[in-house]
């Protein structure tokens, strides 16, 4: 039959071959993978032939097919359906079948079917491609490179912010915090040409303020998936190099303002820099309250680590400039932003330590104690709180 | 229309429906859904999907297509049905343009490259696609592609996105969108240069650096002279280079100033960038663009050739160096490049050649920094390659037979004067250089152009080393144009009347000092007559002239030498020459002596075949007589100190001296010089009868008119010569006089005594005392002529004179065998001459043993001769008859007698000429009138005179002498009685008055003869020589030793 398969298949044109394909696919992985009557051990290799044939269209037999816009569409839509109809259990396994084993030759196809699913609300997709980022480490290359088009067709393309993104947790929660955290790392926030778009931020920061469990999704599935990365030391290094970058790139439009007079770009900068200021605090709010809700739902403690905390402090002093040639106008704002910045790392720090939703490690405290001594301007809410807690690791630690 | 943040209601159903509404839609099998529907999904999915926007897109092509279909195809006449959906179909396609161009303005970055690329793609497709429909094949310019494709509307929408994404896109990042435009236009090509055309001229200035950047940057990535260019990497590069090329072709009709100075900065920044590669390829790759296109390859011509200074030049060379040493193959190639491209080059090609050559050899007033030797050495090399393309390019075109353009040599054609002055200024290898290209641009233009060359050459060259450059192209392109001569002089003369007829620059109230120029009247000849007095007084254009003229004149020179080495048998030369002597006759009349004498020189040496035609001729003649007498006055106005050799040695070294005329600046020198050609002239122009005839009449009224007499030692007697009632004779005499002087001669007329007495006498019948006779006139209501002003020492009149019988002689000889091979050797039969000439003056007159022996006079000449002097000298012809009446008769005629008299006295020349002349009995024939009026008057003085002696009246004296001696030389009177002149010495006046009277009985016994055989038989009977007899035995006493003479003892 598998022979038969294929021959049939190759005799139908595009939609209907591919419609076959699927829900040939779809039948034969539901039925738990039963031996196809007529064809020998190396089923499994039939089953990766018809999808790369009639689904990814990477024929291995003579030229790739090209797919036209319009068909591609089609294609799309046919493997939404798919997945809408498919049984709960064999979803996950069609999409491994299809875009598990190799990405660099699908990565496209699966972008723009995340990116039709989106559009389309399509949860089945959104579910496993959000396994599939775990999976794959949401700080890895393809997950970023999937973020980044995503980000690209919904927050550029259109400047109004897309009722897409704005109920994207409603319908996949675990996709939503595996795309922050790969945005996070995409856009870092550490300069000028790692700034997040405006649109995203909003998203992120409305998702996290209007639902604290969205920052805990992925470690909920820690215990399914044993690879989970957070969202939080992302959100936090946001929160905490936003406020210093945004002085940073003010002081820097103003300067460019009274030599040029470029006004307009001035203007345009400053009401964009006051706006991601505003969604910082927002985001800031959120993060505390999500940390304050995964101790309440007794998780086990993984949101952030003391390290994660070391690196920020890291990348404060390293995006801070130096020193010198700045008008004292200008080194006043910025020295009231990394105090906002420290204020921050300090509150995190204190909160999460109060609710032991991180990972302490006293020898990261003590280099952050440091770094906040020696090369960051006085703090006193940060050292008393790191303070604290080396001494409540030293109190803690002799009996560990 | 839904706003684009309408979306926010939209639920996931909504979208699903509509994608499978729009994928229904444009599925090939369903088709059902309305196109109005289709559309409205469409632009649904594109403002709330943003993966479908490359189908929607998509779909939005295959729409355009269909709309730019049926708006080509049903253009005129439309049905109904077709024309609703076609507005259908507008308004969908209106409907995405607009959101299209809302999203390019509200997010640039993110729509402007996607549209760009689709729009781009799109017109490409459908340009190529349609580019042979209705109307769209048949225009031919770009321009009307361009109309024709704005007027179809759904074009029109998708130029105007694509305008609308550069815009956006120029700014942020132009290089990209360049590119994309570039390689469209590559794979589209020519379908596309449309599009490129309206962008362009949309943001010129961008696309053309950018387009420039593009083409160099691919240039230099596809290897450019750095590697080794396969034939598969340079054929990658050519489509690229051609649609930069094109691109930059559109532009250049509206945008060439931008263009220019794009290419222009293009190269600077070569010059100063850092960048290795970029200093070695844009030289190369500015070439390479303008050998495939001749709008950038005049740029370059003319911008770049101003600012390869020497400076630049040795810094390029520094700059190449390397890469000339890597690579020998590229540089080859790179120098037949240039060659290509100045062969190419059509504007400008003199430019470039003057560059080239003043690089390769700079002139030594060049300043600043001089190229090195190895730019010169490569200009050279450059110069030596594009010689021989030259040369192949002419002689294949020769031998084709069909005419290949040549540019270089079109440019250069238009421009062969300053060429020409560059050859007459070169020396060395630009001369060889110069020569050749002037030579191959010549037989590439032809006929014409060839001749202008030479023409020029001939009109410029002032050494006689830049004239053998005249030589030299001239044989050359002989080689391809045979006849080329004949319009090179036909262009010679053309100048120089373009010269003449120029209007003097110091303009007419000034006369100029020198214009002596003598009118000729106009019976003689009708033609000059308006044209001496038009002759330019333009230094400069003297100057030009004579260069001209004197060059003509070496190079006829030149051809007449070979000729009598017998090298050629004639010269075409010589032959176009004498086509033109009507031309030159105008130069003869030129108030400059050089001129003239060169125009003398060319005349003479061309000849004077009877092929002129009469007219021309008589010209001719005219001209000739008035040089000789101007140069005979120019003569008498240098302050010369020795007026030596007046009569030539010989005719050969008479013409050497013609030769080396030009180092001697002296004044003199060349009149006399001027004198001797119109003897070789005159020499040349009595061959003909009617020639010879004028030529006497023009000398003899010449040499008597008021202007010219004195310098034969005559003087001019106001009423001798002008009686009132004025005569035929006295109109011949005024032949020669200035108008000027003609006029101031009336005033003075008005106010003559002479006058003022006749109407004295005229007025009231007075008593006739003396007083009243005679008025004495008011005193001092006059200024007294001067009337001795002109007078010139003895031996420079003698000389004179001796010239002028000599001149006459040459009209007169005649040579029994005909024989006119033998050039001008001529020389006076001055034997007669003892009376009248000075002792000093006679030394080499007697040595001219050169003359032929069997010369004799012509009967036609002396008839003219005599005929003429009798014009001048009697009153009418009333009396003229030839024949003696009898002696009393003279009492009758002795106011006409005295006339007579009175004039050859003034004009005392006239002696010389009746005695040269009497041995023909024909002369004497003629002028017998006069003989009989001077007899007549020597008679009648003897008769009265008071004198001891007859030789105490020595006026009467010596003139009864020289009658005699006439009259024995025409045998009038023979032997015996023709010794009558020895005894005048000892008679006293009645006695030679009586022996005169013998001699008039004899004369009346024998009359006058034409025929000289009759005169011979004639003896003397004694009833004649009674007289003599008893004249010598009254005074036996002194005169026996002369009976032996008288008698026959």
């Amino acid at each position: 039959m598998g022979e038969n398969i294929l021959g049939r298949l190759f005799r139908l044109s595009f939609p209907d071959c591919t419609r076959e394909a699927l829900s040939f696919l779809t039948s034969y992985i539901s039925q738990d993978c039963p031996a196809i009557p007529g064809l020998n051990a190396n089923t499994e290799q039939v089953i990766v032939e018809i999808c790369q044939e009639f689904v990814l269209f990477q024929s291995n037999r003579g030229p790739p097919k090209k797919l036209s816009s319009v068909q591609e569409l089609n294609l799309l839509d046919m493997i939404c359906t798919c997945f809408k109809e498919a049984p709960e259990k064999s979803k996950y396994r069609i999409f491994n079948l299809m875009f598990g084993a190799h990405c660099n030759g699908s990565g496209n196809l699966l972008t723009k079917l995340v990116s039709l699913a989106l559009s389309t609300r399509c949860a089945p997709v959104l579910f496993c491609v959000a396994i599939w980022m775990q999976e794959r480490d949401s700080l890895s290359n393809d997950v970023k490179c999937l973020t980044h088009r995503l980000v690209s067709d919904y927050c550029l393309l259109y400047p109004d912010p897309s009722s897409v993104f704005c109920k994207l947790p409603a319908v996949s929660p675990l996709f939503a915090c595996n795309f922050i955290t790969s945005a996070t790392s995409y856009y870092s926030f550490g300069g000028a040409d790692s700034l997040p778009p405006l649109s995203l931020l909003q998203h992120v920061s409305d998702w996290v303020g209007q639902d604290n469990t969205v920052c805990c999704e992925s470690l909920r599935q820690a215990t399914v998936h044993h690879a989970y990365t957070t969202p939080v030391p992302g959100l936090t290094g946001w929160c905490v190099r936003g406020p210093l970058v945004c002085s940073q790139l003010l002081a820097q439009a103003k300067s460019s303002t009274s030599t040029a007079g470029l006004a307009k770009g001035g203007l345009d900068m400053q009401t964009q820099v006051a706006s991601l200021l505003a969604c910082l605090d927002k985001l800031h709010l959120a993060l505390l309250q999500s940390l304050v809700f995964s101790a309440c739902v007794n998780l086990s403690p993984g949101l952030l680590s003391a390290g994660d905390l070391a690196h920020i402090t890291h990348t404060l002093t390293a995006v801070r400039p130096l020193q010198g040639d700045r008008s004292a106008d200008s080194r006043d704002e910025e020295s009231a932003a990394l105090g906002v910045a420290l204020d921050r790392l300090a509150q995190i720090l204190q909160v999460a330590s109060g609710t032991r939703t991180y990972i302490s490690d006293r020898g990261k405290i003590k280099e952050m104690e440091s770094i906040a001594r020696h090369k960051l301007p006085h703090n006193r809410l940060l050292l008393m709180v790191l303070k604290q807690q080396l001494q409540a690791s030293s109190s803690y630690s002799p009996p560990s | 229309m839904a706003s684009a943040s309408g979306e926010v209601v939209v639920g996931p159903m909504e979208i699903c429906t509509q994608v499978n509404k729009f994928l229904k839609g444009t599925s090939s099998s369903g088709g059902n859904v309305n196109l109005e529907s289709l559309s409205s999904s469409a632009l649904f999915l594109l403002r709330t999907v943003p993966v479908a926007r490359h189908a929607v897109l998509e779909h939005y092509s295959l729409l355009f297509d269909d709309a730019i279909n049926s708006s080509l195809s049903f253009s005129d006449r439309v049905p109904r049905d077709v024309r609703g959906h076609q507005k259908l179909q507008l308004s969908a396609l209106q409907d995405v343009t607009g959101v299209l161009l809302s999203f390019i303005k509200s997010s640039p970055e993110a729509w402007a490259p996607v549209v760009s690329s689709w729009t781009l793609t799109l017109l490409g497709q459908l340009s190529s696609k349609y580019a042979s429909k209705r109307g769209i094949q048949h225009a031919t310019s770009l321009n009307e592609v361009l109309q024709m494709w704005l007027a179809c509307e759904p074009a029109k929408m998708l130029m105007e996105i694509s305008t609308e994404c550069f815009a956006a896109m120029v700014g942020a990042a132009p290089d990209m969108c360049v590119d994309t435009l570039l390689e469209t236009s590559v794979r589209y090509s020519p379908h596309f240069d449309w599009v490129v055309a309206h962008i362009g001229s949309c943001f010129p200035r961008t696309i053309i650096t950018r387009v420039l950047n593009c083409g160099l940057k691919d240039y230099c990535n596809d290897g450019g002279p750095d590697k080794d260019s396969g034939p598969s990497t340079s054929r990658l590069k050519v489509p690229k280079m051609a649609s930069v090329v094109g691109i930059l072709g559109h532009l250049a009709s509206k945008h060439g100033h931008d263009i220019r100075k794009a290419l222009m900065a293009l190269f600077e920044a070569s010059l100063h960038s850092d960048a290795m590669s970029s200093k070695v390829t844009t030289l190369p790759f500015l070439l390479q663009l303008a050998s495939m296109s001749d709008m950038l390859l005049q740029i370059l011509t003319t911008d770049l050739v101003c600012v390869l200074t020497p400076a630049t030049l040795n810094q390029l060379h520094r700059q190449f160096t390397h890469w000339k040493r890597a690579s020998p193959g590229d540089y080859n190639s790179f120098l037949n490049l240039v060659v290509h491209l100045i062969v190419k080059s059509k504007i400008g090609a003199c430019d470039i050649i003057c560059f080239v050559l003043n690089t390769a050899v700079p002139t030594e007033d060049t300043k600043g920094e001089l190229p090195t030797e190895e730019v010169r050495e490569t200009c050279a090399e450059i110069m030596h390659i594009l010689m021989f393309e030259l040369q192949r390019g002419v002689l294949s075109t020769k031998s084709d037979l069909r005419a290949v353009e040549i540019p270089l040599l079109v440019g250069l054609a238009s421009q062969t004067h300053v060429l020409t002055n560059m050859l007459i200024a070169a020396d060395g290898r630009r001369l060889s250089w110069l020569q050749k290209l002037l030579t191959y641009t010549a037989l590439h233009a032809g006929q014409s152009c060839a001749a202008s060359i030479l023409a020029s050459i001939i009109c410029s060259a002032e050494t006689l080393k830049q004239l053998s450059n005249f030589y030299k192209v001239k044989q050359a392109i002989e080689v391809g144009i045979p006849s080329v001569l004949q319009p090179a002089v036909q262009q010679v003369f053309n100048r120089l009347e373009a010269l003449a007829a120029s209007p003097p620059v110091d303009g007419q109230e000034g006369q100029p000092p020198a214009t002596k120029v003598p009118r000729l009247h106009a019976q003689a000849s009708p033609t000059t007559g308006d044209g001496v007095s038009s002759l330019p007084n333009k230094p400069s254009s003297h100057l030009s002239q004579l260069v001209a003229l004197r060059n003509l004149e070496r190079i006829t020179a030149a051809e007449k030498r070979k000729i009598k080495k017998k090298q050629i048998s004639s010269s075409r030369l010589v032959k176009e020459l004498q086509k033109h002597q009507a031309s030159m006759v105008r130069f003869l009349l030129f108030p400059e002596a050089s001129v003239q004498r060169c125009a003398l020189s060319l005349v003479h040496m061309v000849g004077f075949p009877a092929s002129l035609g009469p007219a021309l001729l008589t010209e001719l003649a005219g001209a000739v007589a008035c040089v000789y007498f101007s140069s005979v006055q120019r003569k008498a106005e240098q302050p010369s100190p020795r007026p030596d050799k007046p009569a030539a040695p010989g005719g050969k070294n008479k013409r050497k001296c013609a030769e080396k005329k030009e180092p001697e600046r002296d004044k003199g020198n060349s009149a006399s010089c001027i004198t001797r050609l119109c003897m070789c002239c005159i020499d040349q122009l009595s061959s003909l009868p009617f020639t010879r005839s004028l030529l006497l009449h023009y000398l003899v009224e010449g040499a008597t008119s008021k202007d010219h007499c004195h310098l034969f030692g005559g003087k001019w007697t106001m009423s001798l010569f002008e009686p009132p009632s004025s005569s035929l004779s006295s109109a011949g005499a005024q032949v020669m006089v200035d108008p000027a002087a003609t006029e101031g001669s009336l005033i003075t007329d008005s106010n003559s005594l002479l006058n003022e007495n006749r109407q004295q006498g005229n007025s009231i019948a007075l008593p006739r005392f003396h007083s009243s006779v005679y008025h004495g006139g008011v005193i001092r209501q006059i200024v007294k002529v001067a009337s001795s002003s002109k007078s010139l020492p003895k031996s420079q009149v003698s000389a004179n004179v001796l010239a002028l019988v000599e001149t006459l002689w040459l009209c007169c000889r005649e040579f029994p065998q005909a024989t006119q091979a033998q050039l001008p050797q001529w020389g006076a039969p001055a034997s007669g001459l003892e009376a009248g000439a000075a002792p000093e003056v006679k030394a080499p007159v007697m040595d001219t043993d050169m003359r032929p022996k069997q010369a004799t006079v012509s009967e036609s000449s002396a008839r003219t001769l005599g005929c003429v002097i009798v014009d001048i000298l009697t009153l009418d012809s009333l009396y003229n008859d030839v024949n003696w009446q009898d002696p009393d008769f003279r009492k009758v005629t002795t106011e006409r007698d005295i006339l007579v008299w009175k004039r050859l006295a003034d004009m005392p020349f006239l002696w010389s000429i009746l005695q040269e002349f009497s041995s023909s009995c024909v002369f004497l024939y003629y002028v017998s009138p006069v003989l009989r009026s001077l007899v007549a008057v020597v008679m009648n003085h003897l008769e009265v005179s008071r004198e001891a002696k007859m030789k105490s009246c020595a006026q009467h004296y010596e003139a009864a002498v020289r009658l005699v001696y006439c009259l024995t030389q025409g045998r009038w009177i023979p032997p015996p009685l023709s010794n009558v002149s020895e005894l005048f010495p000892y008679v006293t006046p009645y006695e030679g008055y009586l022996l005169l009277l013998a001699l008039w009985r004899y004369i009346k016994d024998k009359p006058p003869s034409e025929f000289e055989a009759e005169i011979k038989e004639r003896t003397c009977d004694s009833s004649h020589m009674l007289i003599v007899n008893s004249i010598i035995h009254a005074n036996i006493g002194h005169m026996g030793h002369l009976c032996a003479r008288m008698f026959n003892m």
